[in-house]
Parts: structure tokens; C-alpha cells; sequence
């Protein structure tokens, strides 16, 4: 709810037409009125204005003005609270909302029966302290009449006679209560007053050490209760209510119940806050895992793939440890081949095998001079990788790409292209530098083609 | 006139809302909650009800020259 505020230019024309005198009279007045506060606060006095409150000076800094409303001014503004009272709460009540909690067996029903009945309570205490209210609302009509009409009001009386006045009014209402005859439906109201009266002093009592000698009043109304209580024993009823009365206001029930859903929704609501913050790091650690995996795996198969063997220079390997393997044992024949006999068929075989040997590197040699190499380029084997491979300089893929024309763009090779490797002799010049040489040459022609 | 400026207090206590004097404060109705407060002599648990309360706030200005005249 937004607050409104009454600011200075609304104060003067609210106070210029309650007061019916000019504006820059109330505005004088104004000035005067708090320039005259201002003064005695700064001496160090105390002001008091009738109908306002008190301002008082004090040491604190940060609040050099401390500020009392006036008795009148204070009722008024809590008027709407006025029929409640502060409740003492018994220390049982907080063992019985703890053993409370073990059997609960529907809040639903717990919940929703309690309140009409204590709603209904509330309606009747309403009602008694408005009714019991009413002797007390004459005197702040009077008040009203008294604003409405200025040349008759009271600023300037002294406060012991407003009080005094005040003292005659009351005397004359109770003087009225009695003299007037009581019909049975009134008696309770005055019943319940002094019970609300009884438990303002109570918690007075016990909040100020000072308000004991307020004890002496107690004793005297409990005596008139009993009074009033003989004096009317066939009226059962207004006892019956002036206990409910008492017991809306110690109002444990209800008081527990507020107090056991409120436990209930903040442990529920810790639990879930905790729950939902150790979900979430939970999340956020699996992310970060899955992430520093990810980069960890992306960058070990790069850097496995760049430094893995071709396929042909493996088989190649393995080829000549089959070779070696199988070469092995027949060298070791040799050399064990101790007797003579053995030692002549040996001989004899021999010069077969070695001219089939030597035959056979002599056919070999031209097929693998006349097979083509074939090589792959894939993400991390591109034509420079290839040329260093197969040639031992990077520059020489220049060779390669001329060898294949299909390609295009260099820098557009798709993975997967199956290219055909030049035999060194086809470009070799007949020296390295030469060599190198021309495939600069190449390769200057090849960047200004593709601009790279 | 005093009473009429008292009036208009009380009205504004009544609505809620605040009557601010430039220079000086601002009288305003503040609402405070019920609460559960523990009484440091009893040592009982005592609720308080929900209450309107009637304060003043001193200005800026007010406080500086109350400060100054202090020392």
C-alpha cells in the first residue's frame, strides 16, 4: 500500500480551512510553531503539544529527537487493534506443538476446522469491545466538536483541567451505566471489559518492572467481578462467554496451529532449497566433466592421428618382420648345418634358391616401380603431411597436386580422397635445391590462382 | 489553530499515511505485525498484537543543527 503524504503547501490549506484563517497566516504559524520547538530541543527541554505528543531531546546522534505521540493521538491511530491485547504464551504451548507434530494425520482437516470457530470468536470480541466502546465515543466526539469550532477549543487550558474534565465526563457516564436499567444482553460487556483491562495490566506488569504499583487496581476489580458475578448468578450465559473470551485470548489453539504450519513450511522449504542447490551442483559438475572430457578426448585424437604411422609404411613394416621371421630359421639351419653330407645337398640347393632370390627382386623391382601409390588425405593426413611422408619435405606436396589434377582447391579437399603419389623421380631435378626451386615456383603460382 | 494542525495528524494517523514539515520531520503512522517477544524478566514468551504507531522522524536539517548546538 502506498503511502500518501500531506506536504507543507496541503498542511497550510488543510490548517488554513480547519482553522478558517489565511494560508500565510497558518503558514507563519507553522514556521513559528516548529522554529519554537526547534529552539528547545536545541536547549536541551522537552516540548510537549496538546493533541500531537511529546519531543524529547536525547544524546543519540543518529536521532537527536525522540518523539512521544500524545494518549489521544496514539488511541486513534490504533484504533482498528485497539480490541486486541498482548497474550502471555504458556511454555507448555511449545511442547505441545512439538508432541503435536508426530501424530498429524490430515492437515487439511486440522487446518480448516479450527478456524471458522476461532474466526466466529474473533467476531464476538470484536463486537463486545465496540459495544463496550461505546460510553467512550462521546468524549472523542467532543474532541470533534471542539476542532470544528476553534474559538472553543482548549489549547490554551491547562492540561490538569482537560483532565479533570475528562475525569467528570467519565464520572457521568458511569453515573449514567447505572442509572440506566441494565437489560440482560448489556451485562456481558461490562463483564468482559475489565477482563481486557485485567490482562493490559497483566502484560504491563510483567513488561515494566515500575508498573507494580499498579497492583492494588487488580486486586480491587477482581473483588467487583465477583460482585457483578453474584449480584447476576442466574446469568449463565455471560460466563459462558466471558471463558470463551478468555480463551480467545490465550488462544492456544489457534496460536499452535499457525506455529506448526509455519515449522512445517520452512523445514519443507529448507529441505527443498537444500535438495534443489545439491541437484544443481551435482548438474554443474557432470557438465564440467563432460565438457573437460570432451576437449581432453577431441585434442588426444588429434594429436594420435598426427603422429600415427602411414598404413602403407606399417604394412611395409610388417612385411619385413614377417620377412625377417621367416628368413630367421633358414639362417639358422645354415649354421647348423654341421655334416658334410647335409652341409653338399645345402650347396646344392642353394645356388637354385639364390638365383630364385635374385630372380625374384628383379621382378619386383620393376612392378613396384610400375605399381602407382595410392594415399588417403583425411582430417589430420592433408597433402603436406603426405609429402613429408612419403618424400621428407612438406613443400614437395606441390607434386602431389599436380600429379592429381581432380582436386581443385588445395584448401578444399574433402577427407576420404584417395590420391595418387608421384614417384620422386617424375619431378626431381638434379639437385635438391633445384627441386625445391621449381616447387616454389609451383607453389607461387598455385597461391596466386587461390589466393592463399 | 494548533488543533486543526493536531486534526489533520490524527487524520493522517487514521489513513495511514504521513504529514512531512520541510526542514523539520515527518510525522507518520507506522504499522507493526503481531510478534513473539520474550520478556527478559519473566523470561515468559509474550505476543504482541499488530499495533499502529504514531512516529517522528527528524529531518536531515533538524538533526545537523540539533548536532551542531550539541557539540
Amino acid at each position: 500500500m502506498d503511502k500518501e503524504t500531506i506536504n507543507l503547501p496541503r498542511l497550510i490549506s488543510l490548517i488554513a480551512e480547519g482553522a478558517s484563517v489565511s494560508p500565510a497566516t497558518a503558514r507563519r504559524f507553522l514556521h513559528d510553531l516548529f522554529a519554537y520547538v526547534e529552539n528547545c530541543l536545541a536547549d536541551g527541554e522537552t516540548v510537549k503539544i496538546d493533541g500531537i505528543g511529546e519531543f524529547v531531546r536525547s544524546d543519540d546522534n543518529a536521532n537527536p529527537v525522540l518523539f512521544k505521540a500524545d494518549a489521544d493521538l496514539a488511541a486513534i491511530a490504533n484504533e482498528p487493534f485497539s480490541a486486541f491485547s498482548a497474550v502471555t504464551l504458556n511454555d507448555d504451548a511449545v511442547d505441545e506443538i512439538e508432541n503435536y507434530k508426530a501424530p498429524v494425520v490430515d492437515n487439511s482437516d486440522v487446518a480448516d476446522e479450527p478456524v471458522p470457530q476461532q474466526h466466529e470468536e474473533v467476531v464476538q470480541a470484536i463486537s463486545e469491545s465496540e459495544l463496550y466502546s461505546e460510553p467512550e465515543q462521546p468524549g472523542i466526539q467532543e474532541d470533534a466538536v471542539k476542532v470544528e469550532h476553534p474559538e472553543q477549543s482548549e489549547a490554551d487550558v491547562p492540561a490538569e483541567e482537560i483532565v479533570s474534565q475528562s475525569e467528570e465526563e467519565s464520572v457521568e457516564n458511569e453515573e449514567v451505566d447505572e442509572t440506566v436499567e441494565v437489560p440482560a444482553a448489556v451485562v456481558p460487556e461490562q463483564e468482559v471489559a475489565p477482563i481486557s483491562e485485567e490482562v493490559i495490566e497483566d502484560v504491563l506488569s510483567e513488561n515494566e518492572p515500575q508498573a507494580e504499583a499498579d497492583a492494588t487496581p487488580e486486586t480491587e476489580t477482581a473483588p467487583v467481578e465477583n460482585e457483578v458475578a453474584e449480584e447476576h448468578p442466574e446469568q449463565n450465559q455471560p460466563a459462558e462467554q466471558k471463558e470463551d473470551a478468555r480463551r480467545y485470548a490465550q488462544a492456544p489453539g489457534y496460536r499452535k496451529s499457525r506455529h506448526r504450519d509455519y515449522s512445517h513450511n520452512h523445514a519443507a522449504q529448507s529441505a527443498s532449497r537444500n535438495s534443489s542447490g545439491h541437484a544443481m551442483w551435482l548438474v554443474l559438475g557432470v557438465l564440467i566433466g563432460l565438457i573437460i572430457g570432451l576437449i581432453g578426448g577431441y585434442f588426444a585424437g588429434k594429436t594420435m592421428q598426427a603422429y600415427q604411422l602411414p598404413d602403407d609404411d606399417s604394412a611395409l613394416l610388417f612385411e619385413d618382420t614377417d620377412t625377417l621371421v621367416e628368413t630367421a630359421p633358414i639362417q639358422e639351419v645354415k649354421t647348423d648345418t654341421i655334416p658334410v653330407v647335409e652341409h653338399q645337398a645345402v650347396a646344392k640347393k642353394e645356388p637354385a634358391e639364390e638365383a630364385k632370390e635374385s630372380a625374384k627382386p628383379a621382378e619386383q623391382a620393376p612392378a613396384k616401380a610400375a605399381e602407382p601409390v595410392y594415399d588417403t588425405i583425411t582430417s589430420s593426413r592433408y597433402l603436406s603431411i603426405l609429402a613429408r611422408d612419403h618424400y621428407g619435405v612438406k613443400n614437395y606436396w606441390i607434386f602431389i597436386y599436380q600429379a592429381n589434377p581432380q582436386l581443385g582447391n588445395p584448401n578444399q579437399i574433402r577427407p576420404g580422397t584417395k590420391v595418387l603419389i608421384p614417384a620422386r623421380e617424375s619431378f626431381e631435378e638434379a639437385t635438391k635445391a633445384q627441386t625445391d626451386a621449381k616447387a616454389q615456383k609451383l607453389l607461387n603460382q598455385l597461391a596466386k590462382k587461390y589466393k592463399f | 489553530m494548533l488543533e486543526s494542525f493536531a486534526n489533520v495528524v490524527r487524520n493522517s494517523a487514521t489513513s495511514l499515511s504521513a504529514v512531512a514539515i520541510p526542514s523539520f520531520g515527518t510525522f507518520e503512522a507506522v504499522k507493526y505485525d503481531e510478534e513473539i517477544v520474550n520478556d527478559r524478566v519473566t523470561g515468559k514468551r509474550l505476543l504482541l498484537p499488530p499495533q499502529v504507531v504514531v512516529e517522528f522522524h527528524p529531518a536531515a536539517m533538524l538533526r545537523k543543527r540539533l548536532n551542531k548546538t550539541n557539540g
